[in-house]
């Protein structure tokens, strides 16, 4: 097994996906991949993608991912990423590979921007000094991945004691004391675990624990920090210094850099969107003309259409072919009523869907996502959290999933698990078809308006209740907030498509599993009832079912057996009750819209809106925050307070807007 | 002679003398961005309303909160 190791943001994943040909998560912000990913090397064998770290020593959860998987050893070599357009910050951390002394090559990547900015690196040259083997790569234009591949073959054959680093005289005794008393047994290079120890490392420190009780240690560094007269602080100084010289004595020798000191686009871009004034407007603007393209202007034309071709050629091609091969009229019923109608019904919002995740990708790739963390960093601070959480509300937008895995890279714990518990307020693709159908039909000349009331509701109720929250929990630790503000960088076409389909495939593969199968599902139990089969729909096992629970909704303006049969089943993907209504309210010869304005008033079709939006994150969301918070207890209190506030709301709206209205 | 980083007015350049007054992982992240003292620094930008300032040292950009900003001491070469 082979592992990808390197700096954030330096291409490890694009990489990864070259060498593999799979496609994972890629974007243009430190920490996007979070967790370990393992992949098929084209020449066999498995590639492993990792978070980038900037240092062995973590800081961050993602961070002690890293760690922990060097130390543990499970792997053959590595491919260690080196952004060359910042090399300086990138070989801190071969440097420590070095130490570590496990075979590894070195991947230089970003080949591309350092040529443009002027920076000349003789390879061969570093590969000596190195004494590691060294490729130049563009790992996003998959150039030179060939002979990266080729090297990996050789790579084994290395070295793997370890290079010696020396530090400056009063560090090298105390690396070379403790060397000396860890235990012969410790699996890991012992200068390497010394000199981490020394530097504070916690994942290094915990590992040593398992072998010996450092007691001994800590007493021999106190012991030689009163002799030698140095502090903590001026010994890691010392170890920093130490790499320092041995990276400015290679950049020396090995790079030519003839930079130029003009004014890159990046920043004249910023000027803009980070300007003090003009920040927050512009992310508002941005996102409104994200939405009304989705919704509006170029989405909501190409469903309708898509619904047209659905419900008429497909529809009477379908239903000609089951009459010529003389079909039943249970299998015609099954067909017509339950899968077009289900599937159909959510299949019609593919367009939207995709061109959502189009400018979510492109916000990705762009670089913006980390000028918007810190644009609205203030405003988050002021709600208890940290201008990261903004990443993963916004890819919450798209999935909360990953959205809720996102917030790995919040360093700071309570943050961190507000940020996951919020995210699922965030509306989901998932949730767009419902909002489009029921805007459609009751507020057909308003539509974007109301479609946006609810994605800004969502925004606000997760900054309040994150106020609330933050100020209920314990303030365990002090809130920080760092981020580095990547190069802007024009996404390529296809890495902008592949991005894209990856997140609609997801969609599609529910369409085709559980909104299939829970149509079918649907159909088979308004079929069948008590009575039999082939029961009017009111005498149903599923009007049974929905009846049972109808009374608890009737407050909120919803109390029929359809929408609540609809909200039992959107716990498993929020799609599913629009693939339920669809069923449930197909009338032949009639549109589904007029169905349902029978069925609802116009604030109970808000009000209902208002409940799917905020009722319980989806099975799949619960599952990740299962994962994420590793907690029983938070997880259910994710469902808990999400289910609460979604009736009090919904209660709130039907109560008030009906006295409104009717006065 | 030494000022707060976030006394810079934006666009100046400045050498970073101490950043000990930083929260312990801020200045962890800091040194691990290269970022240290006797680094070059340039204020970039800052955000109103005691926002993040945006610093640039040896081609990249990192914004950190006022507050941090605010406890490291940089000197500005006297210009002659
Ligand atoms: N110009 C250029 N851009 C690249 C190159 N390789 C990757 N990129 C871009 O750099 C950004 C980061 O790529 P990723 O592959 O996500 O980087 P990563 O190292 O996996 O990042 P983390 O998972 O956050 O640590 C993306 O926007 C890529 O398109 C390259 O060789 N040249
Ligand atoms: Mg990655």
């Amino acid at each position: 097994m082979i592992a990808l190791l390197g700096n954030p943001n330096t291409g490890k994943t694009s990489l990864f996906n070259a060498l593999t040909d799979s496609y994972e998560y890629v974007g243009n912000w430190s920490g996007v991949t979070v967790d370990k990913k393992v992949g098929n090397l084209r020449k066999g064998g498995e590639l492993v993608d990792l978070p980038g770290v900037y240092s062995l020593n973590p800081v961050s959860k993602d961070e002690t991912v890293v760690s922990t998987f060097l130390i543990e050893g499970n792997f053959d070599s590595l491919i260690n990423i080196v952004d060359a357009s910042q090399l300086n910050r990138s070989l801190h951390l071969t440097i420590q590979l070095l130490e570590f002394g496990c075979p590894f090559i070195v991947g230089l990547n970003m080949a591309d921007v350092a040529q443009t900015r002027g920076i000349k690196i003789d390879v061969e040259k570093m590969a000596n000094f190195l004494q590691v083997p060294v490729r130049s790569i563009v790992a996003r234009k998959k150039q030179g991945i060939d002979e990266l591949e080729a090297d990996l073959i050789n790579i084994k054959k290395q070295q793997e004691h370890g290079q010696v680093i020396l530090y400056a005289k009063p560090l090298e005794a105390l690396i070379q004391k403790l060397e000396g008393i860890l235990p012969l047994d410790l699996p890991i290079n012992k200068r390497w675990a010394a000199i981490q120890y020394i530097d504070d490392n916690p994942v290094v420190k915990a590992e040593i624990q398992k072998y010996m009780n450092d007691e001994t240690m800590n007493e021999i560094v106190n012991e030689h920090m009163t002799r030698e007269n140095i502090t903590e602080e001026q010994l890691r100084r010392l170890i920093r210094q130490g790499r320092e010289k041995y990276i400015h004595n290679l950049i020396a020798e090995v790079v030519n850099d003839q930079q130029s000191g003009e004014k890159s686009s990046t920043e004249k871009i910023d000027k803009f969107v980070t300007h003090p004034v003009l920040g927050i407007p512009t992310f508002i603007a941005l996102m409104y003309l994200m939405f009304m393209l989705t919704f509006n202007w170029l989405g909501f034309p190409i469903s309708d259409l898509l619904e047209g071709v659905i419900s008429g050629p497909i529809t009477t091609g379908l239903e000609a072919g089951l009459t010529f091969i003389g079909a039943s009229a249970f299998l015609e019923s099954m067909i017509l009523d339950g899968i077009v109608a289900g599937v159909g019904g959510v299949l019609v919002f593919v367009p939207q869907i995709f061109i959502l995740f189009f400018f979510i990708s492109l916000l990705e790739d762009s670089g913006y996502m980390a000028r918007v963390a810190t644009v609205m960093d203030r405003l988050m601070q002021v709600m208890g959290l940290n201008g990261k959480a903004f990443i993963p509300m916004i890819i919450g937008f798209g999935c909360n999933v990953p959205g809720v895995m996102a917030a790995r890279t919040i360093e700071q714990p309570r943050e961190r698990l507000i940020t996951i518990l919020l995210t699922p307020l965030m509306s989901c693709s998932a949730r767009l078809p419902v909002y489009a159908l029921f805007a459609g039909a009751f507020f057909a000349q308003q539509q974007a308006f109301v479609v946006l009331s609810l994605y800004i509701l969502g925004v606000v109720l997760a900054l309040l209740m994150a106020k609330l929250l933050s100020k209920s929990m314990l303030k365990s630790e002090e809130s920080f907030f760092i981020m580095e503000l990547p190069p802007y960088r024009i996404p390529q076409p296809l890495t902008l498509w592949r991005s894209t389909w990856e997140k609609g495939k997801g969609f599609l593969r529910k369409a085709g599993t559980y909104i299939f199968a829970g149509s079918v599902i649907i159909w088979l139990l308004t079929y069948t009832g008590p009575g039999g089969i082939g029961v009017e729909m009111n005498d149903s096992f599923l009007a049974a079912i929905g009846g049972w629970f109808s009374p608890l909704f009737a407050p909120l303006g919803f109390g029929t057996w359809q929408a609540s049969a609809a909200l039992i089943t959107g716990f498993l993907a929020k799609e599913i009750v629009v693939a339920t209504m669809a069923i449930l309210y197909v009338v032949p010869e009639a549109s589904m819209h007029l169905a349902l304005s029978e069925a609802f008033t116009p604030i109970a079709a808000y009000s209902f809106m208002v409940f799917i939006l905020i009722y319980v994150p989806c099975l799949a969301t619960v599952a990740v925050i299962k994962k994420e918070t590793d907690s029983m207890k938070l997880t259910l209190f994710s469902m808990a307070y999400a289910f609460i506030l979604a009736y009090g709301l919904s209660f709130l709206i039907y109560q008030v807007g009906t006295i409104w209205f009717a006065g | 002679m030494t000022m707060k980083l976030t006394e810079l007015a934006v666009g100046d350049k400045a050498t970073i003398v101490d950043m000990s007054g930083c929260s312990r992982m801020i200045q962890k992240r800091l040194t691990q961005l290269g970022i240290d003292d006797c680094a070059e620094v340039c204020v970039q930008n800052k955000l109103p309303f005691g926002g993040p300032c945006f610093i640039q040292c040896e081609n990249q950009c990192i914004s950190i909160r006022k507050k941090d900003a605010m406890s490291i001491e940089v000197c500005q070469e006297s210009v002659i």
